[in-house]
């Protein structure tokens, strides 16, 4: 192995490292700016309604097909399971807990990073290359203050109401499986109340807040930062989907880790 | 604020291995209309986004009147920026907001009128540049030229004291080329600001410019009035001003 390999490789690790840890940095002074307006007044409500709308209220579909569905699919693959061992009563509390530890957070999370964290990194990607950001700057609008910080609000006020609704169709789903596949509603149901405790819901909803935080605020920093045109726009929206489903199942890792 | 004279001193910026400001000297006097013109590429939109603060420089300062722009803390140079309007070269107008929106937007923002005086003063400004009825329409809808003058009208929303214009005509034909370079005019005189026009429209600059600063080679290579463009026998100001074939103008 020659020296001049040795130093390249070198030289690449470094520009990687390097790169990982300006884009970090910007990042974190990106998100904390963005936190820290949000207690700053004047506050435009109107903004952040909006964009709760966005995050929340136009995502509520794809969370409820989500949810029922991933409820359905669950109790269809553990009740055969369950059958071998005459644990019937237990396949709604473990749907049930199942949904509102981890499949309820991290499946809405992923479908509203898809819909809503691609969607700002595109529209602040295009606001970028179109110097609609400048244009903020120089009317004396912080545009950190204007686009960020309404939508990572909206992603950690928003993402825990869908991840409840997620929760509570996916139960519903599991529950008309279970009635299809022969299961009473007192042994779907009735354990549920037993073993489901309110730590596992809110353990859920912190999770989700996270990852609201997550999702949106990468999302913004793709946009923001983006450069180029197009093809920069185009890179920006990939790079935010890649980098915040990574994030939110390392992040969930973490989180679950600690937390139960 | 009163309308600056703003001072550019020894500015120097490098992108990587090019530098592509080498030392700007240039005085843009206050209440005229200053042109900066020059060869694409050769410096004009990175000394205007210096102008606006857009940019840091790598050394050098810009001073409206006595105030050093890049030692300003945010506080000044927010309220620099109340007075300051900028027509960006596409318009660089909100696509989620409509034509109304978009004109209001600085006075909405910043609250300096109530929501009604905004209203009214921004349909006058849209009345005043053509485009009476506008006021719902959808950014989406406008045809460039149109684009270019709801931008002009939200830069005057705020009737600013030193106002930006980044290739007004470029992408309009003769007719409405002549129609901003009117309005230019006209907001000079109505508004006294200090007006500083990056240009390639050689006609327009002799026309309605008060001050001329030709940037070549990433320096001010000749400051002065139309009149001094057109009798210089300069070599290089004679192929910019009159192109390859320097007895005719463009």
């Amino acid at each position: 192995m020659s020296l001049s390999f040795i130093t390249s490789a070198i030289q690449f690790i470094g520009r990687v490292a390097l790169d990982v840890v300006s884009h970090l940095g910007r990042y974190s002074i990106l998100s904390f700016r963005a936190l820290i307006f949000c207690v700053v007044p004047p506050w435009r409500v109107r903004s952040y309604f909006r964009q709760m709308e966005l995050v929340g209220v136009d995502s509520l579909m794809v969370v409820i097909l989500t949810g029922l569905f991933t409820g359905g699919v669950f109790t269809l693959q553990i009740i055969y399971g369950f059958r071998m061992f005459s644990a019937e009563s237990m396949v709604g509390p473990t749907v049930a807990m199942a949904m509102t530890r981890e499949l309820g957070p991290v499946l809405t999370a992923l479908m509203v990073t898809g819909r809503v964290g691609s969607a700002m990194a595109a529209e602040l990607g295009a606001m970028k290359v179109t110097e609609q950001i400048d244009a903020l700057t120089v009317m004396a609008a912080d545009p950190v203050k204007f686009l960020i910080s309404p939508r990572i609000i909206a992603g950690i006020v928003m993402l825990p109401i869908l991840t409840t609704i997620s929760d509570a169709v996916g139960v519903v789903g599991g529950y008309f499986v279970a009635m299809a596949k022969g299961l009473d509603p007192g042994q779907f149901a009735g354990r549920i109340q037993d073993m489901l405790v309110m730590d596992d819901i809110f353990v859920g909803l912190i999770k989700s807040g996270v990852f609201g935080f997550i999702l949106t605020s990468v999302g913004c920093y793709a946009g923001f930062f983006c450069k180029g045109g197009a093809e920069g726009v185009g890179k920006a929206t990939t790079g935010a989907v890649v980098v915040s489903y990574v994030a939110i199942l390392v992040g969930d890792f973490v989180m679950t880790a600690y937390m139960f | 604020m009163p309308a600056p004279t703003i001072v550019v001193k020894d500015l120097k910026k490098s992108f990587g291995e090019q530098m592509v400001l080498k030392g700007v000297n240039l005085t843009l006097d206050s209440g005229k209309i200053n042109f900066i013109i020059g060869r694409s590429g050769g410096g004009k939109s990175v000394l205007l986004k210096h102008l606006t603060a857009l940019m840091t420089p790598d050394s050098g300062d810009i001073f409206y009147d006595l105030f050093s722009i890049f030692r300003a803390n945010k506080k000044e140079l927010f309220e620099l920026r109340i007075h300051m309007g900028l027509l960006f070269q596409e318009g660089a107008l909100f696509d989620s907001l409509s034509v109304g929106e978009n004109v209001s937007f600085p006075a909405w923002y910043h609250r300096t009128m109530k929501a009604k005086d905004i209203k009214e003063k921004a349909s006058e400004l849209l009345k005043d540049l053509g485009l009476e009825g506008s006021f719902t329409r959808s950014v989406g809808e406008l045809s460039q030229g149109e684009k270019k003058r709801v931008a002009i009208a939200r830069a005057l929303i705020l009737e600013p004291q030193v106002l930006f214009f980044d290739e007004p005509t470029t992408g309009l034909d003769p007719l409405l080329s002549g129609v901003v370079d009117e309005l230019i005019t006209e907001v000079g005189k109505r508004t006294g600001a200090t007006i500083v026009v990056v240009s390639h429209d050689i006609a327009a600059t002799l026309t309605i410019a008060h001050k001329i600063n030709l940037i070549h080679d990433g320096r001010v290579f000749l400051s002065g009035s139309p009149e001094d463009f057109k009798i210089s026998k300069d070599e290089v100001v004679k192929e910019f001003i009159f192109g390859e074939d320097s007895n005719k103008a463009i």
